[in-house]
């Protein structure tokens, strides 16, 4: 079992390496997200009252929609001699899906962290509550990172993976994107924001037990 | 790969999470709309200007059109609103029908600018009435 | 093909003019007048989309268990029809929604989980057109009928916490259903004859799949014959045509 572990973390180690030395979810996904949070408003106009109450709903679905190139971008690394080379060393399925995970959602961690201040600034959205937020992002990158691996083994090697992608994860985030703006919500009106907390807690752990289902079932040398 | 020594414990936490949710009355505090009561309750905590949705029964005879706007008082049988709405009202609005609609406090009325109409569940043809309707319309 | 007389396609017709012909004649609602006859259409197929939608999950896991392909003919089959018929639903919907609640569309958890649906599903055909081997295709796409099902019901108890606007179920409800006892009939009418067209249709999709396998085969046998035992047909690279 600890040996499982091990691997898992060699691989999310891996893949963060690559992207520390490629820069790619950080240097162009996240300056893109940003690039959007500034033409919302020039979209909806730059009544600060209206952006107030946009912003967080405006900021989870830019992580959502914007997390997606960085969930896919991570399944890119991966070339067909490299998976084969896994599978014939004996790496389970699923352990390899969870390595990626375990890097996508670190990754999804931070471009949500360089978000936040970006969205503070332009929206100026109400703070209350905002101790909820550190556990309510990681919360939502690891469902986002576990639902984008399961798209990822489904699409993987496909010549339309980079348009059907994101078809195949936005749908089933949905609980995610309530989970994350009701919490925040709650705590704006004062109300406890756990039962959301709960509910992406759950979300998680279905979609980890996914994973698990996705990476007995494709884990076929192909 | 012993799948069942991870699978196992995640399904129960699943179940058990699910469950609470489900029936662990968390929501009741979600609130969608608020209350006639509540509205009120909380109008001297609310800031002024800040949206929200108010949900009620549309009080018997309150309903008064006057070109673009029309008012009438929501109520839930304890407290009443008066409410401004600015648009067209949809088709079935009447008076007696559950609306909620979404604005906000200006004084003493609530300012609303988008309505929904919720339509009873029951379908009659017209001239019998059910006992769940007469119950609606006191 | 087949000399015997085969039943299910007029009487699908039937069952479906009768059930249009009745939804004329049944008396408008109280409150809703004449709009209310919608209700006739549309339930009936947000019925059929739903009932679709089980039997892909139900095609997925009888080819992830059998590995046999008329399982993965029934997942595709279903998810056509369950589609066709969740935009009928959706549109539908959205026609009755405007007079009545003044709205096309409200974010009540049933609608929201409709049109996720839809989506899902789009994103399922999508898959299994762009996946060109056909066992591949079918363990790609089982996989993701399976676990977007799991799925669902979470989106669709996430959305109710949003408190809902739209009427609470007004048939699937225990005790005695709040409708008028002869809307209710036309509606089971309506009901019976649009499981049969969808069942017709279902039907007609599975046939057309096996068919279109049978031509596969067919031209691939040809050409391994046409250029003999000793030469292979010239493949593109990153194409397989011989599974």
């Amino acid at each position: 079992m600890r040996e499982q572990w091990r691997t898992c973390a060699a691989i999310a180690g891996n893949s963060l390496r690559l992207e520390r030395r490629a820069g790619e979810a950080l240097l162009v996904v996240a300056p893109f997200g940003a690039v959007a949070l500034l033409l919302i408003p020039m979209a909806v106009g730059t009544d600060v009252p209206l952006l107030r109450r946009l912003g967080p709903g405006m900021y989870w679905t830019v992580l959502l929609l914007f997390g997606v190139l960085v969930i896919l971008r991570q399944s890119s690394l991966q070339s067909p001699a490299q998976a084969r080379l896994l599978a014939l060393a004996g790496v389970p399925g699923a352990i390899a899906m969870l390595g990626n995970a375990v890097a996508t959602a670190v990754l999804l961690v931070a471009f949500g962290a360089v978000l936040a201040p970006v969205v503070i600034m332009l929206y100026d959205p109400g703070m209350q509550g905002w101790p909820w937020f550190l556990t309510v992002l990681p919360g939502v990158a690891i469902g986002l990172a576990l639902l984008g691996v399961v798209a990822d083994s489904l699409v993987r090697w496909l010549d339309a993976r980079s348009t059907l992608g994101p078809l195949l994860i936005v749908p089933l985030a949905i609980p995610l994107l309530l989970g994350a703006t009701q919490s925040w919500q709650a705590a704006a009106f004062g109300a406890s924001p756990l039962p959301w907390l709960l509910l992406i807690v759950t979300v998680d752990l279905i979609l980890f037990l996914a994973v698990l289902l996705a990476g007995h079932l494709l884990d076929v040398v192909t | 790969m012993r799948y069942r020594m991870v699978a196992i414990p995640a399904i129960g936490a699943v179940l058990v999470l699910a469950g609470y949710l489900v029936f662990g009355n968390l929501n009741q505090n979600l609130v969608y709309f608020l209350t006639p009561t509540e509205a009120v309750a909380q109008k001297s905590s609310e800031q002024a200007g800040e949206r929200f949705r108010l949900g009620g029964q549309v009080e018997e005879g309150s309903v008064v059109r006057t070109g673009a706007e029309t008012r009438f008082t929501l109520t839930d049988n304890k407290a009443a609103v008066p409410v401004r709405f600015e648009g067209v009202p949809p088709q079935l609005f009447a008076a007696g029908i559950g609306a909620v609609v979404e604005g906000a406090w200006r004084g003493d009325s609530f300012y609303a600018d988008t309505m929904f109409v919720k339509h009873e569940e029951e379908y009659q043809p017209p001239g019998e009435t059910s006992g769940a309707n007469d119950k609606a319309a006191p | 093909m087949k000399p015997r007389f085969d039943l299910l396609p007029p009487l699908a017709m039937a069952v479906a003019a009768v059930g249009v012909a009745l939804a004329f004649i049944a008396p408008p609602d109280r409150v809703q007048g004449n709009l209310q006859k919608l209700m006739y259409v549309h339930v009936p197929a947000a019925w059929i989309a739903y009932l679709a939608f089980v039997l892909t999950l139900i095609g997925s896991i009888g080819w992830l268990w059998r590995r046999e392909p008329r399982w993965d003919r029934l997942a595709a089959a279903a998810a056509e029809v369950g589609v066709f018929f969740t935009g009928l639903a959706i549109a539908l919907g959205a026609i009755w929604g405007k007079p009545v609640w003044g709205v096309w569309w409200t974010w009540d958890a049933r609608l929201v989980t409709t049109a996720l649906l839809f989506f899902v599903y789009l994103g399922y055909l999508a898959l299994r057109r762009v996946t060109e081997d056909r066992s591949d295709r079918a363990r790609r796409s089982a996989v993701f009928g399976v676990v977007a099902f799991i799925q669902v019901p979470v989106v669709h108890f996430s959305v109710i916490w949003w408190r809902t606007l739209h009427q609470p179920p007004t048939v699937l409800r225990p005790g005695d259903p709040t409708i008028d006892h002869t809307m209710l009939a036309v509606l089971l009418v309506n009901l019976v004859g649009f499981t049969l067209l969808g069942a017709w249709m279902l039907r007609q999709r599975f046939r057309l799949l096996a068919q279109l396998e049978d031509l596969e085969d067919a031209l691939a046998a040809r050409d391994l014959e046409l250029a003999g035992h000793s030469i292979e047909t010239p493949k593109l690279e990153g194409r397989r045509s011989d599974v």
